[in-house]
């Protein structure tokens, strides 16, 4: 953790030295040169260390323009990109999980019945009358009939 | 009630259902609830009308 904190704190402290260095540089026009010299030692000694780490061309030195490593505080936003990316990925699992529901249903058993009303006509009391409902299976999967219960 | 407890795809077969009329005349109507795992038709019903003479 502290080591993942150092180079944090490293560039925070390039990117404020900096920034007062370009306050001093444009507000302050008649400052001595001894005070601007000063802080340009500052900035190339802080900036130093921040340019090894994010990039190799450091050829200027003690002007103004070694600004350059302003970039490197923009750089944080890089590493909060990849979350979204991550937070994606699970989005597929979830699609995935529900596909193999239709799969089941497509080999799902089917219950072909006859017409829901059967007529019997007129009949006399106290009589049994006796009929066969025929059903078959449209499905691909085998039907169960778990029962039939008269009400 | 005698029914097949499974059918295999294309299959068919056939319940025997007893129906009594009764002494008391008029119209009457009886069902039968098939149960089965027929996801889209769980539970079956097939009614049974007849008219009983007075």
């Amino acid at each position: 953790m502290t080591a993942m904190k150092h180079p944090i704190l490293k560039t925070h402290i390039v990117f404020f030295s900096l920034v007062t260095l370009l306050s001093a540089c444009a507000g302050g026009g008649e400052n001595s040169a001894t005070s601007n010299s000063n802080s340009a030692e500052q900035a190339n000694s802080n900036s130093q260390p921040a340019v090894a780490g994010n990039s190799p061309d450091a050829s200027n030195n003690g002007t103004p323009l070694a600004v350059q490593p302003i970039p490197a505080p923009g750089s944080p936003p890089q590493p909060a990109s990849p979350p979204p990316a991550a937070v994606k990925a699970p989005a597929p699992n979830k699609a995935d999980a529900a596909k193999p529901a239709p799969a089941g249903n497509g080999a799902a058993p089917k219950l072909i019945a006859p017409a829901k009303r059967l007529e019997f006509g007129k009949q006399p009391q106290d009589k049994t009358l006796v009929r066969a409902i025929v059903i078959r299976n449209g499905g691909r999967a085998n039907l169960n009939v778990e029962s039939v219960t008269p009400s | 009630m005698d029914f097949p407890k499974v059918l295999r795809p294309g299959q068919a077969g056939s319940i025997k259902v007893k129906v009594e009329t009764g002494k008391s005349p008029g119209e009457h109507v009886k069902s039968v609830t098939i149960k089965t795992n027929d996801p889209n038709d769980p539970s079956h019903i097939v009614q049974f009308m007849f008219d009983v003479k007075g």
